[in-house]
């Protein structure tokens, strides 16, 4: 179906908000982790696969945009905007997450 | 329902002077002191912009003194004490007097042109907002008279701002007129987004929107997004010295770093903030000087998405030498790296305009000229303090100083007085001489240039800033001695543009119609600005910066348009659908009042109890303002039933108080998202000082009571379910007075019962955690209070003939708060119960 709700403008955030949720998320387990100084291989690992959840999302969202969007305008919005969200996820943590997780 | 005069007189036969005449008598501010109730938004917009040329003016003076002082080694000019005052207040001053309120004003006074509607959303709360940023600036302002201005930097940063550290009000002044002027940031930021969204000219779809409405709508979205935290830091900084609960104090389980996150989260985006919407002026001047359409507008909206989350993922890249890990640390820095991208679209967007087209040369491309150069320095060393290794030896140097003023005068100074001579015949009336925006340009480029690249230099020598002296050995004399000239120099510069100002507002001719040919709507009404704007709407067929004005604005001022009558003296404009751009309702706005000033003084007087520790006169104050806001509402809306009514065009639509999504209903739910950020960073503070602060677990455990909360779960979901069963019973024809009554007992019971949760909690001065737990409790406490104020003006409103099955307005806004009041009670009970298994956990930490 294609949206014509006002609620469809949410599309333009929808990958931005995967990527905060993702900044929230990885931001709290390293906390968490280093507080209570949880081991490292497994750690890692979670926040890897916690990241690739959050990419799975946006690649979701890709898909779901194009059956609930009509062509027009917000549709190449929504598509450059998911892009962005999509390349900015990826950069922001994945090189992080190799690093020192707790000095 | 009257029609006066036009009524049913074809197009051909309207008078344009009788309908100007009309709707000034409808719309016009009365002379003299009646100009204080005025609810326009061209006198508020104005008013906004000049009461920040006067705060911008005194922060220019601050600033001269500061270059004063340290122009020599070992001034005896200043004391360190003042000086501390001068600086602290002339960051504030720039920061939360200027910038943001120049920005609200410059899009209050220009949106509703821009978008073909007669006003903003809601002309009352534009006004009290006005008067809250006047009020709250003056406290701040004028405290340094009396030698008890904020001391502590513009950031307060905890200790030094704490009560041991800080024991006079100087931090209580910052902490109480700072949050009273952001009742002005958050009340335009809802006014605005609402206003963008839903009072455009009809046909006007999102695609077609002029490109500095979704500068502004980002900007708006993130100021309701931003501010939120440093309100929420603010409260609890101020209750820790006020009252002495520990949020911020390591000996009683809080963090002094605490503070840190709070205020950057908002503080980061904040500069964004500022910067957007001046580079909104930019993409709107671009297309007129470089005679080409905007190239990359669906590419510079995506940006702009972009822009608003990644600059809220940055805030700790001003905390780089607080001790967080590298991976953390490498987070903000790429995120800080990142975010250079959407800039850059914007800027090669403005560029290919340039290249698609035939640029021509005038005043306004200068002072973009000066952005251009000024900004991306400041963009490049903002890649350099973006990077640890260097921020590390940077930090808190005057290399900093001078990165932040280059990116801020470059990106918002410079715009701002490219748009002030692009818009300058429009507010006037008057055409554009500019025989000393010249050389007035030339010495603030100039002047400017000399003042801050010098600071680049000291900073990378070591000297730090906010140091009232220093010995003179060091070699930053000379430097710093260049950098008081150029600060002289730039001063000079804004002298010669006021200056220009005042021969301009003298002796400039009368300007025609669209002198730029702009191609935008605001060229198509009258010069200088009517109260109303246009005479009447028109229809967006095109992208709104390719209408031809003096056509149109022929056709409009002869009524052609939507709305080209009056009617029964309404205040009258069009609302659409959101996406589609069509005409939903008629939006009747409420008239002139003395009441939003009236309000905004008495939450001042509340502040100043606060100030002095006045505690039972800010108590009664805050019930009386409460009282206000209740009495306010009694006048608002109509009386009567009118279904559609016609709008011109062969068009009928009902009024807003019978459409189903009228522009309350989504201002509340914009404000309730400001609301839950608040709540978001309150349960955020809770847990981090649990998971970072020392001293803990808490000597004794803060715990709410398994019955009373599963009573006020109870109170809280009965309170939700009376209001829907409210608008129900109203829906159906029925009374839904037995519904409000039962929805205020629920209410009472749910105030009863957080009192009684509140009684029972350890002292919340002795640790972070019962102050937590305090502060969580109080808060559902004060949305059941409120919610009660809604459901008194219910019944009062509904006896007084005001709701209908029709109109449900009002308790549908009623359903709305309830609703959240319901769900952001039981998470703060369910955090409530889940902080007591938590903390001691605390002490495995290694």
């Amino acid at each position: 179906m294609k949206e014509q709700a006002p609620a469809r403008l949410l599309w333009m955030v929808a990958g931005f908000a995967v990527w905060s949720s993702a900044f929230i998320v990885l931001y709290s387990l390293q906390g968490l982790g280093c507080a209570y100084g949880w081991p490292d291989p497994a750690y890692r690992l979670v926040l890897f696969a916690v990241l690739g959840l959050h990419l799975g999302a946006i690649a979701l969202l890709f898909r779901r945009s194009r059956e609930r969007l009509a062509s027009g305008f917000l549709r190449p919005v929504v598509e450059l905007a998911l892009w962005a969200a999509l390349v900015a996820t990826l950069l922001t943590f994945a090189p992080a997450l190799l690093l020192t997780a707790c000095r | 329902m009257t029609r006066e005069k036009d009524a049913g007189a074809p197009p051909e036969a309207r008078d344009p002077i009788r309908l100007h005449k009309a709707l000034t008598r409808i719309w016009g501010a009365g002379p003299g002191l009646a100009r204080l109730s005025s609810t326009n938004h061209s006198v508020l917009g104005m008013r906004f912009m000049i009461t920040a040329g006067v705060f911008f003016l005194i922060g220019g003076i601050l600033a001269m003194i500061i270059r004063a002082q340290l122009s020599t080694p070992q001034s005896a000019f200043l004391g360190a004490e003042t000086y501390s005052q001068i600086f602290t207040l002339h960051g504030t001053v720039m920061m939360f007097l200027f910038a943001i309120p120049m920005l609200e004003g410059l899009a209050g006074y220009m949106l509703p042109k821009l978008m073909g509607a007669r006003d903003l959303a809601f002309p009352r709360l534009t006004a009290f907002g006005y008067w809250c940023y006047l009020f709250g600036g003056s406290i701040i302002v004028l405290s340094l008279l009396f030698g008890v201005a904020p001391d502590s930097g513009w950031f307060m940063y905890v200790p030094l701002s704490s009560k041991p550290h800080s024991p006079g009000v100087n931090s209580d002044v910052w902490l109480l007129g700072i949050t009273f002027v952001e009742i002005s940031a958050l009340t335009f930021a809802t006014t605005l987004v609402v206003s963008i969204l839903k009072i455009r000219a009809p046909g006007m779809t999102l695609g077609r929107m002029p490109i500095f409405a979704w500068y502004m709508l980002v900007t708006s979205l993130m100021i309701i997004l931003g501010f939120p935290p440093l309100i929420l830091g603010s409260i609890l900084l101020e209750a820790e010295r006020a009252f002495g609960l520990p949020f911020f104090d390591p000996t009683r389980g809080g963090s002094a770093l605490l503070w840190q996150h709070l205020f950057w989260i908002f503080g980061h985006p904040e500069v964004y903030i500022i910067f957007i919407p001046a580079a909104g002026v930019l993409s709107t001047i671009v297309p007129v000087f470089a005679r080409h359409p905007l190239v990359g507008y669906r590419a510079i909206v995506a940006a702009l998405v972009a822009f608003g989350f990644l600059s809220f993922g940055i805030w700790a890249h001003h905390m780089y030498t607080t001790g967080i890990p590298h991976m953390a640390l490498a987070f903000f820095s790429l995120a800080s790296s990142l975010v250079v991208v959407p800039t850059a679209i914007q800027i090669f967007a403005w560029l290919a305009t340039f290249a698609h087209g035939r640029p021509r040369w005038d005043v306004p491309m200068l002072y973009l000229f000066g952005f251009l150069w000024i900004f991306v320095m400041g963009g490049l060393t903002g890649v350099m303090v973006a990077m640890v290794p260097f921020d590390l030896q940077a930090h808190d140097t005057h290399f900093v100083v001078a990165h932040m003023h280059y990116v801020l005068v470059g990106g918002f100074v410079f715009p701002l007085l490219a748009g002030l001579y692009y818009w300058l015949p429009l507010a006037t009336g008057r055409a554009s001489r500019f025989t000393l925006a010249r050389p007035g340009f030339w010495l603030i480029f100039i002047g400017f240039n000399l003042t801050f690249f010098m600071m680049h230099l000291t900073g990378l020598l070591g000297m730090p800033r906010r140091v009232f002296t220093y010995p003179g050995h060091e070699g930053w004399m000379w430097l710093n001695v260049l950098s008081s000239i150029g600060g002289m120099v730039l001063t000079m510069g804004f002298a010669v543009i006021l200056a220009d100002l005042a021969l301009h507002a003298r002796f400039g001719r009368r300007a025609r119609r669209d002198p730029w040919e702009g191609g935008t709507l605001d060229w198509a009404i009258p010069r200088p600005p009517t109260f109303y704007a246009f005479a009447s709407l028109p229809r967006i067929e095109t992208r709104a910066d390719r209408i031809d004005p003096r056509e149109l604005g022929r056709e409009l001022a002869a009524g052609e348009g939507y709305l080209g009558d009056t009617r029964n003296g309404w205040q009258e404009t069009l609302g659409i659908h959101v996406t589609t751009g069509e005409a939903d309702q008629v939006i009747i706005f409420p008239r002139q009042s003395y009441e939003p000033l009236v309000t905004a003084a008495t939450v001042g007087l509340t502040v100043l109890a606060m100030l002095f520790k006045l505690y039972p006169v800010a108590v009664a104050g805050f019930f009386v303002v409460s009282a206000m806001f209740v009495f306010r509402a009694q006048s608002a809306g109509l009386r009567e039933d009118h279904g559609p009514l016609p709008i011109g065009r062969g068009e009928a639509v009902p009024p807003h108080t019978e459409a189903e999504s009228s522009p309350p209903l989504l201002a509340l739910v914009v404000a309730l998202v400001a609301d839950g950020t608040i709540l978001a960073s309150l349960i955020y503070a809770g847990f981090y000082n649990w998971l970072v602060a020392a001293n803990w677990p808490p000597p004794e455990l803060a715990r709410g009571g398994l019955i009373p909360v599963a009573l006020a779960v109870a109170a809280l979901v009965a309170a939700s379910g009376c209001a829907r069963g409210a608008l129900a019973a109203l829906g159906r024809g029925g009374n839904p007075v037995p519904w409000i009554g039962a929805g205020i007992f629920a209410g009472l019971a749910v105030t009863g019962i957080v009192g009684a949760i509140l009684a029972g909690l350890p002292d919340p001065r002795s640790h972070a955690h019962p102050a937590t737990v305090f502060m969580l409790v109080g808060y559902i406490g004060l949305h059941a209070y409120v919610g009660l104020l809604f459901l008194v003006s219910n019944a009062l409103r509904y006896r007084a003939g005001y709701l209908s099955a029709r109109r449900r307005l009002d308790l549908r806004l009623t359903r709305v708060w309830q609703d959240y009041t319901a769900v952001s009670g039981i998470v703060i009970l369910l955090v409530v119960l889940a902080l007591p298994a938590l903390a001691p956990l605390a002490e495995g930490r290694p």
